[in-house]
């Protein structure tokens, strides 16, 4: 059983492993197909010494293959060279800008969770009424508003028509409400409709049926036996929120100026300062791939099904 | 926590109140609606020289800024002017044009190269099938927005180019349903059949195997189509899409932007379109997922 469980984990790790490499060599292609890296990656204003220096550091004089070598052993060293746009080292910078991140997804996630998930038991305990159906009506709008739209329509609201808050920075917690609930807000929505589906599933079960036949009190049925058993799907939507938080503020934190990394990677793009970009793909890859294979570890662990089955991986 | 994430995850049906209740053949009131607002918006995308009243670019620096008619505008601009005095109807329904031209050929680029991949690596399998199936793991880890942002970093903005990346955009997810669905195909009757009498490999998936699993690979593009369009407008939004001159329903809101105090029409009437447009798009997909595969339901 432990061997068994060893091995699971173990795939997991080799897969996440595969999953990274794959998705640096990709990079590493993309950013051969972008032609000369000097230019590319050096910039327009690079000195004489400093294109020598670069050329060495990725042995640009060498075959594809050793380039290749060079090129995932300065990853695995933390060497990404410099930002051309802030003169600063690019993974440095990028770091200088993950605890914004971490405040604001952190925040959202914790927002549409606090809404998320009563909303969708309540629909999911009234389906077919009128709670149902506002709750899903909130769910389905807060799915079709993109962020962007939602984030100006608050800027109206409550920037512009009550100055309540500020519409850019991210100098004071005053700054974070804004794009907290503008993130937080789809969240919810999702989380709201996948609550209510998992819980619909589960209330409809035999399980259920047999349950409610002995006579045990609702709500008790509700929180023992209900809830439970529709934790999982709920839980594989949460992991994937927290595992594309970075892709998944890139607008928020832009229409809000707020200081994190999807920011940062806007305004990278737009100067074309593409070893802050390089950096970010990364993290972002990484950052998905680490808190799957937590997800996967946790499934195996919480459900003893999960990994005894074949083609679990 | 943001559409191109949180789509690749809700594609759950949205809720009975909003799709049909009783007979499926029944249109509810919101169905109708969200055909009206499509076809509409069709109609204005093909004739969309013919209706606008004045040429796009078109400044008019004496009516800047006017609002809508109902809010105390006229009618020489029914829904307002910009901040140059460019007439919003006409910006409108160019920028409906590109925005559904774009959703549409991203959506046909993204079916053709994900069911072909998928539809090959049930084919040949082995090394070809590890390598997609591979593929479609990473493209599921990284979130398309970073690699669309990449792109554009290394290959600057073009409109071509442009389309290429958002045609990249759910392949992966055609190329999983392809070959699932093809996996089971070919142990069909009908296909052992063909194959029993020498049909080539390409003759079979195009008139045996592709009619019966279409059903499903349209679904999915009906879930696929109003996220392009959300990709589209959230890209062109950052000022990494679609660039001026030319219309786009997300760069109209992003330089809206500026106008908010003064003339927020600006900004909130290409939002309007854009939750009019993803909500009908769902709302209708969501009829065709149940009467063309009801399993999924």
């Amino acid at each position: 059983m432990i061997t068994r469980y060893v091995t699971f984990v173990a795939l997991k790790i080799g897969r996440a492993l595969l999953t990274l490499l794959v998705i640096a060599t990709l990079t590493f292609m993309v950013l051969q197909m972008a032609g000369d890296p000097v230019t590319v990656l050096l910039g327009p204003d690079a000195t004489d010494e400093m294109i020598r220096g670069f050329s060495e550091r990725l042995g640009l004089d060498r075959s594809i293959a050793a380039q290749y070598g060079l090129y995932l052993a300065n990853i695995v060293r933390g060497e990404f060279g410099m930002s051309f746009l802030h003169a600063r080292d690019a993974l440095d910078l990028v770091m200088g800008h993950v605890s914004a991140t971490l405040l604001l997804s952190g925040t959202a996630l914790l927002l549409a969770l606090a809404i998320g998930l009563p909303l969708g038991a309540y629909a999911a305990i009234r389906h077919g009424g009128t709670g149902d159906t506002i709750a899903m009506t909130f769910a389905v709008l807060g799915y079709c508003i993109p962020n962007f739209f939602l984030a100006i329509l608050l800027m109206l609201l409550l920037s512009i028509q009550w100055p309540l808050f500020p519409t850019a920075g991210g100098e004071t917690l005053r700054h974070l409400v804004l794009p907290a609930i503008t993130l937080g807000t789809s969240a919810a929505a999702i989380i709201a409709r996948f609550t209510r589906s998992a819980l619909l599933e589960v209330l409809g079960s035999r399980y259920m049926v047999a349950a409610r036949s002995r006579r045990i009190a609702p709500w008790r049925l509700l929180v023992h036996h209900a809830l439970p058993n529709a934790a999982i799907p709920v839980v594989t939507v949460v992991g994937f929120m927290v595992g594309g938080m970075i892709s998944g503020s890139i607008i928020v934190e832009s229409v809000f100026a707020w200081p994190g990394i999807g920011n940062l990677l806007v305004n990278s793009v737009a100067n074309r300062d593409i070893p802050v970009v390089q950096v970010i793909v990364l993290l972002s890859g990484a950052t998905m791939v680490v808190t799957n294979l937590v997800i996967d570890i946790l499934y195996g662990w919480l459900d003893p099904r999960i990994g005894r089955r074949r083609h679990a991986a | 926590m943001q559409p191109e994430t949180d789509h690749q995850i809700a594609a759950a049906p949205a809720p009975d109140a909003l799709v049909a209740t009783g007979s499926p053949h029944r249109w509810t009131i919101a169905q109708i609606g969200a055909a009206a607002w499509l076809a509409l918006c069709v109609f204005l995308a093909l004739f969309a020289d013919l209706l606008s009243p004045y040429d796009l670019t078109a400044i008019d620096l004496r009516a800047r800024m006017e609002p809508p008619v109902l809010l105390g505008g006229s009618w020489a601009h029914p829904l307002g002017t910009d901040d140059l005095g460019r007439d919003m109807f006409t910006r409108l329904v160019h920028s409906i044009r590109i925005s559904i031209l774009v959703a549409i050929v991203g959506t046909l680029i993204g079916a053709v190269i994900g069911t072909a991949l998928g539809f090959l690596a049930a084919q040949v399998g082995g090394l070809v099938d590890d390598l997609v199936m591979l593929l479609v793991d990473v493209q599921a880890a990284l979130p398309f927005m970073i690699i669309a942002l990449m792109l554009i970093a290394l290959f600057g903005t073009s409109l071509t180019l442009f389309i290429a990346i958002v045609g990249i955009y759910g392949w992966e997810r055609y190329a999983r349903i392809a070959r699932g669905l093809a996996l089971s195909a070919r142990e069909r009757g009908y296909v052992t059949a063909a194959r029993a009498y020498d049909a080539p490999a390409i003759h079979i998936y195009r008139r045996h195997i592709l009619p019966n699993v279409a059903s499903a690979l349209i679904v999915n593009a009906t879930l696929n189509f109003p996220e392009i369009i959300l990709v589209e407008s959230a890209l062109s939004f950052l000022g990494l899409g679609i660039q001026p001159p030319m219309s786009s329903l997300g760069n109209m809101l992003a330089f809206g932007r500026e106008y908010l105090l003064s003339a927020w029409w600006i900004a909130v009437l290409p939002g309007l379109v854009i939750v009019l447009t993803a909500l009908a798009v769902s709302i209708l997909g969501d009829r065709l997922r149940d009467r063309l595969d009801p399993k999924l339901k």
